[in-house]
């Protein structure tokens, strides 16, 4: 048994914020060391010494669970046992898209060029609410737990960048369907001042929508990266330590 | 009530180490094991919750050493001297008690 399993166990099994994480990961591993190190000189073999140290000092459920008690964020602290984190994820998840909806619907049923967009518009509406929720869900990982790992940041990111592409696709199309209808309608006979400036709004009403989707999108991003880059170099810092060599080498 | 003379008991047993002086972890679970020739123990990372409990109610303080490896080590604070004293005292009284009474029931049985 290698030194690094039973700390990377520790750290993937060990539910408190990142940073407390890379200092509780710090501390036992190199206690263990110490340990392993003290064992080996008084002559017990190593596997024994392994198992002793890991037995000692490595956390067990019940510490764990006290551990990830007393590191809480606020925010979990204040929502108490009663509610469990899947319960709070959903709950600010589903908070983020009533707002966002009330905001888009709002938008879309004002009287002015959103409202004449047309079902374009809607179908940008139906991608901005799921890239909401993905971002809802980031952000109540972030205020819940203070954590996202690197596989959910991945996924996190991933689908962000997939609604912003979704959102740039469907705002093309309206666009180029709308300047079409205009094109085809100069062709057949001069549009009426009217009806040309309704079709020229619905256009760039669309185009300034989709841009604005995917300005959002960016923005919303940036607004994460922060907390991303801090956990991306703590973890960074948490691999140093549980991808350590072992220093046991007196006791081979 | 068992669970907290047992919690009791553990912090004063990790005071008392420290007592002695500055220690890490392990070496103040080695001493504790050592010195009560196994009787109290703390097995399975036990000892991290209490030694974070007691730093975060500043009855220890936590430093870290930099060096090739990071080590993290405890110290008794003022507080921390006083709650040993006065939690000492404590048990010692309602150990006293305890044993006054179990005599007590073994001579009347």
């Amino acid at each position: 048994m290698r030194r690094e399993q039973p700390l990377r166990r520790l750290d993937r099994v060990l539910r408190v914020p990142a940073r407390s994480r890379l200092l509780l990961l710090e501390e036992i591993g190199a206690d263990y060391e110490a340990l392993l190190e003290r064992l080996a000189a008084r002559g017990v073999p190593e596997a024994r010494a392994r198992r002793l140290a890991a037995r000692r000092l490595l956390p067990g459920r019940a510490a764990r669970a006290d551990l990830e008690a007393a590191y809480r964020t606020p925010l979990r602290r204040w929502l108490g046992q009663g509610i469990t984190d899947a319960t709070a994820t959903a709950l600010l998840v589903a908070l983020t898209v009533a707002l966002g909806s009330a905001g888009i619907l709002a938008a879309l049923w004002w009287p002015g060029p959103l409202r004449d967009a047309g079902a374009f518009s809607w179908l940008l509406a139906a991608v901005a609410l799921p890239a909401l929720a993905n971002w809802g869900h980031g952000v109540a990982r972030i205020v819940l737990e203070d954590d996202l790992r690197a596989e959910r940041r991945v996924r996190l990111l991933g689908r962000h960048a997939g609604f912003a592409i979704a959102g740039l696709a469907v705002a093309s199309l309206g666009v180029a369907w709308e300047a079409l209808g205009l094109l085809t309608a100069f062709s057949a006979s001069a549009p009426h001042g009217e009806a040309l400036w309704s079709a020229v709004a619905r256009v760039s009403t669309l185009g300034a929508i989709g841009l604005g989707v995917v300005a959002a999108g960016l923005l919303s991003w940036l607004l994460l990266v922060p907390k991303l880059l801090q956990y991306e170099r703590t973890e960074a810092r948490i691999r140093r330590v549980v991808e350590r060599e072992p220093v046991t080498e007196v006791a081979r | 009530m068992q669970a907290n003379l047992s919690k009791r008991i553990n912090e004063i047993l990790v005071l008392a180490v420290l007592e002695r002086g500055p220690a890490h972890g392990y070496q103040i679970a080695l001493a504790v094991e050592e010195e009560t020739d196994g009787a109290f123990t703390f097995q399975h990372g036990t000892l991290y919750p209490i030694l974070h409990r007691l730093e975060a109610e500043g009855l220890v303080t936590g430093a870290w050493q930099e060096g090739s490896r990071r080590r993290k080590t405890y110290a008794l604070a003022p507080a921390g001297r006083a709650h040993l004293e006065a939690e000492s005292s404590d048990l010692r009284a309602q150990f006293a008690t305890l044993m006054g009474f179990l005599e007590g029931a073994a001579r009347a049985a």
